[in-house]
């Protein structure tokens, strides 16, 4: 994996430096996930992989996907009646799309290799709905390979071929699938079953059905929390998905709140339970699950109502699988697309060393699998800034973006003004950072593979050391020539980054910020955007340093702030539409 | 509860300074005579977007005018325009304000109750500040048994009920200040930790990590209790009010 692999230090020392391997940590041995302790039902899937040739549409295939789970009750879907209306509850199936055509056929596959590993270590529990997720990658020959990971009680429950057959009658002619191989979990889900009963899978369902019931103010909890919410706040008529402090609330009336939840309902909820249920349908099933009459399902949990804003697809610049914690938890939450760069497109373009010209090139990516906006962009450092970019003149265009989310990305102008020796300081400690993550790594590594990666990283120093050598001897710097050499596409976003000057930008810009921060630079709070972007910029705080937000544990915290920003944005997108179809 | 000789008017209108030690305690009516649609334009998108969503207009109204003075007031301390102030969140929502890229280090809070305002700002210390309408209808007691610690609790319960409400909303604003200054939302109990209810007293606490914090009780107008929380010890106290236009002291404020 070559092409992930880059040389370090030139913008902010890029996380990618630990390159496709971190992928195969097992994120739990780090330190385990707080989302997940608690969960006795999670446990990594079973992965099925499938093998399509012919016409494959992601979109189409995900939209067949989608109906075959909306219409199978083992499935997690199926139709649910409520008094003399059918309603189909929808629930949306994680779907990730990885573009990698343009790469060798053996970087191919070893990019696949690592995904399966990565994806086999995040595990999927069982009281969270959905209980699979799907990532289709895409090759060069033309061929797609689906691999579809699902929980092993789910595994148990299904006629796999069955389901594949229907899969591919729902998508339509056009299209062949083989389907290559169970992973080696699979052998060990029956073991793995046994803590798992079966009618663990009953309880998410029996939740979903009574999720999917349209109306759900003629539940007797909701009701009971209305006449509260209306006395309380002194409102009329709260709507079940108002947020008690828009209603005019705060920690006083939420303390009287409560106290009258409790003469009602004979229920004591924490003062904190509001930040986690700001709503009478939150709050309702805070308290159906207290009560133990029914079992709160999962995404609602995370604040997903996917019937009240318009969901907007969230495009996340960065295909390195290293954020493959990240993209697993935001795909839990919503539409995710990950677009991550390649020297085979780089090579293409006019300059790619401007910024600029490689946020064209990912214009145009974005617009051919999404054809219109609103957009909703994001990135990592570097990846950032493109992300910028990108959304610059997706604006240009008439494009609306609704949200940008920076994850801890540098105004790269700013900080070369900053004090060249705090500079170094900064790289130093960012270098440190990652060499105490590679130790952890290393450690959980079995023998021969820690030699392998001591092996990896000593000839990749070798190469560099050599490049260095022979760099001075070519006439012309190869950078202004355009030449590639054996730069790896990261190594050529940080030189763009290096050379990028942000132009002004007038959309809405969420910065995610690390708690602990890198000397220098790092502790400005704004990392210099405040003065381009003023009442525009939003500021996260999340925990972590610059590399350790996107990992595990921090991860949740993480997915979870971004989450939010990109929530506020379709509401604000949902709100805007509807007054200007009123207007 | 300590009621300041004199709210003064504002200072110079248009530059504010912070000594060390000093807390500057505003008060402000976000109702009389206010602009909300001044105030407005102030706001980020994000706080426009939030204003559109509250349900009733008192507390929309409240929302906008406290975070426009809010601006107002941080533009004149920081020597800017209000327009320029950037609000950074803290984990649990704490607002803080960055200067020219970095955090500042003038530290705020704000807190509204019923048309009533109370800004407070200092220098380099976590601040948190709140105010709340002593109403006697108010369901004091049921709220302190289930959220006070319990010498609060018995401490509230000695007292005559003609001074129980007061007691309740001075201990409660107390409480909420040193959550506020700290920074933890509701997410720290009301009930691991106690605070006095002696109304004229400066107060001291030592959170869980050994750092000190003051709390200080104040009359913010009739009818009103308020707190401000800090970081550290022996604050001076000044309490400045915030006029309006046309009715002299902060014109030109930013």
């Amino acid at each position: 994996m070559d092409d992930y692999d880059h040389k370090p230090l030139q913008f902010i020392p890029p996380r990618a430096k630990l390159g496709i391997r971190v992928m195969g940590v097992s994120t739990r041995a780090i330190a385990p996930s707080p989302f997940e302790s608690d969960r006795g039902g999670a446990a990594p899937p079973a992965q099925i992989r499938v093998h399509l040739e012919g016409d494959v549409d992601s979109a189409r295939l995900q939209g067949a996907w989608q109906t075959l789970v909306d219409s199978k009750e083992e499935l997690g879907g199926g139709l649910s009646s409520n008094g003399n209306s059918h309603k189909y509850k929808r629930r949306r199936v994680p779907w990730q799309r990885y573009d990698l055509r343009g790469l060798p056929s053996g970087q191919a596959r070893t990019w696949l290799d690592s995904f399966l590993k990565t994806d086999r270590g995040q595990t999927i529990p069982v009281d969270r709905l959905p209980l699979m997720r799907c990532a289709l990658a895409c090759f060069d020959t033309g061929t797609c390979e689906l691999v579809w990971s699902l929980h092993p009680v789910l595994r148990e429950r299904i006629d796999m071929k069955q389901v594949l057959d229907d899969l591919a009658a729902e998508y339509g002619p056009g299209l062949r699938m083989t389907q290559i191989e169970l992973t080696a979990e699979q052998a060990t889900t029956p073991s793995r079953n046994g803590n798992h009963p079966k009618q663990e899978i009953a309880k998410p369902a029996a939740g979903a059905n009574d999720e999917g019931s349209a109306d759900r103010t003629n539940d007797g909890v909701e009701s009971k929390l209305i006449s509260i919410w209306e006395d309380v706040l002194n409102t009329k008529a709260p709507r079940v998905t108002d947020d008690f402090f828009d209603l005019g609330g705060h920690s006083l009336l939420a303390a009287r709140l409560l106290v009258r939840i409790e003469e009602t309902l004979e229920i004591e909820l924490p003062l904190a339970s509001l930040l986690e249920a700001p709503t009478i349908r939150g709050q309702a099933q805070l308290i159906r699950k207290y009560l133990g009459k029914a079992i709160e399902s999962g995404s609602e949990k995370l604040g997903i109502e996917p019937r009240l804003v318009r969901q907007l697809p969230f495009f996340f610049l960065g295909g390195d699988p290293t954020f493959r914690p990240l993209s697993q938890r935001l795909t839990e939450l919503r539409e995710l697309h990950n677009l991550g760069l390649q020297t085979s497109v780089l090579s293409k373009l006019e300059d790619p060393y401007s910024m600029e010209c490689i946020a064209t090139y990912f214009v145009a990516a974005i617009r051919e699998q999404v054809p219109r906006g609103p957009y909703m962009l994001g990135g990592w450092c570097a990846h950032g800034l493109l992300a910028y970019e990108t959304a610059r003149q997706l604006r240009e265009q008439g494009e609306e973006v609704a949200q940008l989310v920076m994850l801890e990305s540098v105004h790269p102008v700013k900080r070369n003004q900053y004090n060249s020796w705090k500079r170094m300081i900064a790289r130093a400690q960012l270098k440190l950072h990652l060499l105490k993550f590679e130790y952890t790594y290393m450690r959980q590594l079995p023998g021969r593979q820690g030699r392998d990666y001591i092996w990896g990283r000593v000839r990749q120093k070798l190469k560099r050391i050599n490049e260095s050598i022979r760099r001075p001897l070519k006439v012309r710097n190869s950078q202004d020539s355009g030449e590639l050499g054996s730069r790896g596409p990261l190594d050529i976003l940080y030189i763009a980054a290096e050379r990028y000057s942000p132009k002004p930008y007038d959309g809405n810009v969420a910065l995610m910020r690390s708690q602990q921060r890198t000397f220098g630079f790092g502790r400005v709070l704004d990392l210099g955007w405040g003065e381009l972007l003023g009442k525009n910029l939003e500021i996260y705080e999340t925990p972590g340093n610059h590399y350790t937000i996107y990992m595990n544990p921090n991860v949740d915290a993480l997915a979870h702030k971004i989450n939010v920003s990109l929530r506020k944005a379709e509401e604000r997108v949902t709100q805007s539409s509807a007054a200007r179809s009123l207007a | 509860m300590a009621s300041p000789a004199a709210w003064s008017p504002s200072p110079a209108p248009q530059r504010l300074m912070l000594a060390p030690a000093e807390l500057h305690l505003w008060r402000a009516r976000c109702d009389e005579g206010t602009e909300p649609l001044r105030y407005l334009e102030l706001l980020s998108p994000d706080e426009k977007e939030r204003a559109g969503r509250f349900a009733i207009d008192g507390a929309r109204r409240d929302f906008v005018v406290s975070r426009g003075m809010l601006r107002e007031l941080l533009a004149a301390y920081l020597n800017t325009r209000p327009r320029n102030i950037v609000l950074g969140y803290g984990v649990h929502g704490k607002p803080s304000v960055s200067q020219n890229g970095a955090e500042s280090t003038v530290r705020f809070n704000v807190s509204h109750s019923r048309g009533f305002a109370v800004f407070a700002f200092g220098l380099g210390a976590e601040i948190g500040v709140d105010v709340e309408r002593i109403r006697t209808e108010f369901p004091g007691r049921e709220i302190a048994e289930r959220f006070f610690s319990e010498q609060e609790v018995a401490a509230l319960g000695e007292l005559p009920p003609e001074r129980s409400s007061e007691a309740f909303f001075t201990c409660w604003t107390c409480k909420e200040a040193y959550v506020k200054a700290r920074g933890g939302g509701l997410q720290i109990p009301l009930r691991s930790f106690s605070v006095s209810l002696e109304e004229n007293e400066e107060q001291q606490l030592v959170d869980e990590r050994g750092k000190e914090w003051s709390i200080y009780p104040f009359e913010p107008g009739a009818g009103f209790a308020a707190a401000v929380a800090a970081e550290g010890r022996g604050w001076r106290l000044k309490y400045w009010e915030r006029r309006l236009e046309g009715s002299g002291g902060a014109e030109g404020i930013g």
